[in-house]
């Protein structure tokens, strides 16, 4: 390609010297083939304008000097003229090919150093370490063209990590895992180049940061495939710039493990929290029916006769009561239990939220007591395809959160409306005390209880996160809002629309 | 009406349990054999003719559906199933299978004895009687018509067909499917829709509401009851 173009340049030279021939003189035309080596040096290297050289020499002693086309030329003047022509084209073509070859050294130069202040701005923003070596080897292929692995110390030994796309997992052998282990525990450069393991066709420089007591704490090897590089100026420029990149996966790469390690003692922290509210709740709340349950029956057993009828009644009606709470209270670990692990499995079937509605009204008839409960169902609320236990379970612990924290006789208003769309918003509110704006979220966790609440409030701390588990699995959302007025709390359970329904024709009456 | 002489077969591993229903249905006159596990049960099913079984799904030697099906084979006894709460969708198979009502545990007395006198009234096949009164409601089945309160209320065929359903299996659970069979057909037996939207009627036009009802109760995830003992607690909250 190259050879092609010197031959086109030599050409066109030659018809621009032919169009002056007649203005200057042969000494003179040799100048515009002079441009023509310069113009091949500087674009295509030496060995272009060599032969650009050459050609143009031929041709200026074939075409331009005379005798015309014959490489013998008669006049003196010419004959200088031509030899003077050669010996400067050589020399700057060769300066101008040089200063191409050094332009070029020096773009190479600049490219690699991109690439690292490039790593050192992505390093900043990897999360993980699969990322972090991923970056690393990509940019010593880059910058060097030659694979990368990183190697990473774990409790027992190395461990293998990401490659570029120029190595597989694999390919190191054993003497070459040797060598790579011999550079993490010694914290010593080894493998090609370095007089240890030289056998070895990979590199293997220790990744290292220091430790506050000075000693150097080596967090894995970069292991680069033996360089390729001719010569030895080139060697240590791609040496100086793999020491750059390895020491600023060093810093990243504690960075990423200490955020690890952050990240597991939180969760560690979270599991424990919840754990220690766990065994709290289950010993109070398991144990306050049962206290009242057995005091209750024991009574009954020892007074037996001398007791009257209504004192009998009432303390049977105790340990009933007492029992049933403590039913509610297995039955939610369990929910709980069934949510955690994400077992919550709606069976839907079409249901009429009236119908719904009125379950968990009958269910809770006992203890709504005196709180009336408002229901309000806009005419177009259509048929839900939903589960309707679940739906059931999250209305009455809804409603029974709102008759906590009600004021008595104030009412509870339930009301259901249908979105164009199809979806479904039921809102339960109470007039009570409200929820500040901070705790609307926090209130769904589990173990939550409301910061300096009526201590009368009884219930697991659980209800609320149930609420919440149910009706994602549904599709829907649940959210607090205040109540209407500005007092009050307000539940809002938003349900997805439900797919199109085929209802019976018309029937005959 | 009287239970005197009426003998029930009691099976269920827990000796707790066999006991106060022992105790509990006695008093209420009926005869108490009990088992503790599926061969006993089936055995003294064959040996002592019950006139009801009351039977635990969740015997742990057993699967409970398949020991329906085996005491519905050896007698025409009505079954009621005890079973655990949120296991709707046995609890509908145990009523496909041949039982003919469940109860939840933990359950109260009161609602157990309902269930079991519903089921010994109940002759589903009997055409002898063709008029229902269930307090101020009265349905006249050969001259399709229904009156409460003594108005007369219209209802379109279905809605009577369904409500006539109900009251002839009165105080019994009747499970969509069977509902949907009877009245709409086989092909319909899994149209839920169809039920929501006529029982949705039929109460409105009886003035039933659903949070307090007197006629048509919702049995969630299984099907619908008449309730014919207007005194008898609401089950207790299940949440």
């Amino acid at each position: 390609m190259a050879y092609a173009e010197a031959l086109l340049v030599v050409m066109t030279c030659g018809v621009v010297a032919e169009v002056l021939r007649g203005i200057l003189p042969t000494s003179s035309i040799t100048f515009v083939f002079l441009l023509g080596v310069l113009a091949v040096a500087v674009r295509r290297g030496l060995g272009a304008a060599l032969l650009t050289t050459v050609l143009s020499y031929g041709s200026i002693r074939f075409f331009f000097g005379a005798p015309y086309f014959d490489f013998g030329v008669s006049d003196r003047e010419t004959y200088i003229a031509v030899t003077v022509f050669l010996v400067v084209s050589l020399v700057v073509g060769t300066i101008a090919a040089r200063l191409r070859e050094q332009l070029e050294d020096a773009k190479e130069r600049a490219r690699r150093n991109s690439l690292v202040y490039d790593l050192s701005r992505r390093l900043t923003a990897v999360t993980g370490i699969d990322e972090l070596t991923r970056t690393v080897t990509e940019c010593v292929e880059e910058a060097c063209n030659r694979a990368a692995l990183i190697l990473l110390r774990t409790d027992a030994g190395l461990l293998h990590q990401s490659a570029s796309d120029g190595a597989r997992e694999g390919t190191l052998s054993t003497t070459d895992l040797a060598a790579a282990q011999a550079a993490l525990d010694g914290g010593t450069v080894t493998g090609a180049g370095s007089g240890r393991h030289e056998a070895s066709p990979w590199r293997f420089l220790p990744v290292a940061t220091a430790s506050p007591g000075g000693e150097p704490r080596v967090l894995g090897v970069l292991a680069v495939r033996r360089s390729q590089a001719r010569d030895a100026a080139k060697q240590e420029e791609e040496e100086r710039l793999l020491q750059a990149v390895r020491d600023q996966a060093a810093i990243a790469l504690e960075r990423v493990q200490l955020a690890d390690q952050r990240e597991r003692a939180r969760l560690l922290e979270e599991s424990e929290r919840l754990r220690t509210a766990l065994l709290a709740s289950v010993s109070h709340d398991l144990r306050t029916p049962l206290a009242s349950i057995i005091g209750a029956g024991s009574s009954l057993q020892a007074l037996g006769d001398a007791l009257d009828d209504s004192a009998r009644h009432e303390l049977l009606d105790t340990v009933l009561g007492e029992a049933e709470r403590l039913d509610r209270f297995v039955q939610n670990l369990l929910d709980m239990t069934r949510i955690e692990h994400g077992a919550i499995e709606p069976k839907r079937q079409w249901c009429d939220l009236r119908d719904t509605v009125g379950d968990a009204l009958r269910h809770l008839r006992r203890t709504l007591g005196a709180h009336r409960v408002v229901v309000e169902m806009s005419a177009g609320v259509p048929l839900l395809y939903t589960d309707p236990v679940l739906l059931d379970h999250v209305l009455v612990n809804l409603i029974d959160n709102a008759r906590k924290f009600s004021p008595s006789g104030a009412p509870i208003a339930l009301s259901a409306t249908a979105a164009r769309n199809g979806a479904v918003t039921i809102s339960i509110e109470d007039q009570g005390q409200g929820i500040p704006p901070a705790e609307r979220e926090r209130i769904f966790e589990m173990f939550s209880r409301l910061e300096g609440s009526d201590s009368k409030v009884t219930g697991t701390g659980l209800g609320l996160a149930i609420c919440r588990g149910f009706v994602n699995a549904l599709g829907g959302t649940l959210v607090v809002a205040e109540g209407g007025a500005g007092r009050g709390t307000r539940m809002v359970i938003t349900l997805p629309p439900s797919p199109l329904l085929e209802l019976p024709r018309g029937e005959e009456a | 009406m009287s239970a005197t002489g009426r003998r029930i077969l009691v099976v269920d591993d827990e000796p707790q349990i066999r006991k106060f229903l022992r105790i509990s249905l006695g008093a209420h006159g009926f005869e108490v054999i009990e088992a503790a596990n599926a061969a006993e049960g089936l055995a003294r099913c064959a040996r002592e003719s019950p006139d009801l079984v009351v039977l635990d799904l969740g015997l742990p030697d057993y699967d409970g559906l398949k020991l329906v099906a085996e005491i519905r084979q050896l007698s025409e006894a009505p079954i009621v199933v005890l079973s655990v709460r949120a296991n709707e969708r046995d609890k509908v198979t145990a009523l496909d299978a041949g039982a003919n009502d469940y109860v939840t545990k933990p359950f109260g007395i009161n609602e157990l004895v309902a269930r079991i006198r519903a089921a010994l009234r109940v002759q589903p096949t009997s055409t002898a009687h063709s008029v229902y009164t269930q307090g101020a409601l009265t349905l006249d089945i050969a001259r399709r018509r229904v009156t409460l309160n003594d108005t007369v209320i219209a209802l379109s065929k279905r809605e009577f067909e369904l409500l006539a359903l109900l009251v002839r299996h009165a105080g019994m659970v009747l499970t969509h499917r069977q509902l949907l069979r009877e009245i709409w057909g086989p092909e319909h037996e899994s149209d839920v829709q169809y039920l929501r939207v006529y029982v949705g009627q039929l109460r409105q036009k009886l003035g039933d509401d659903p949070s307090a009802p007197r006629f048509i109760a919702n049995e969630q995830g299984v099907g619908y009851r008449f309730i014919d003992e207007p005194g008898a607690d609401p089950p207790p909250a299940p949440h």
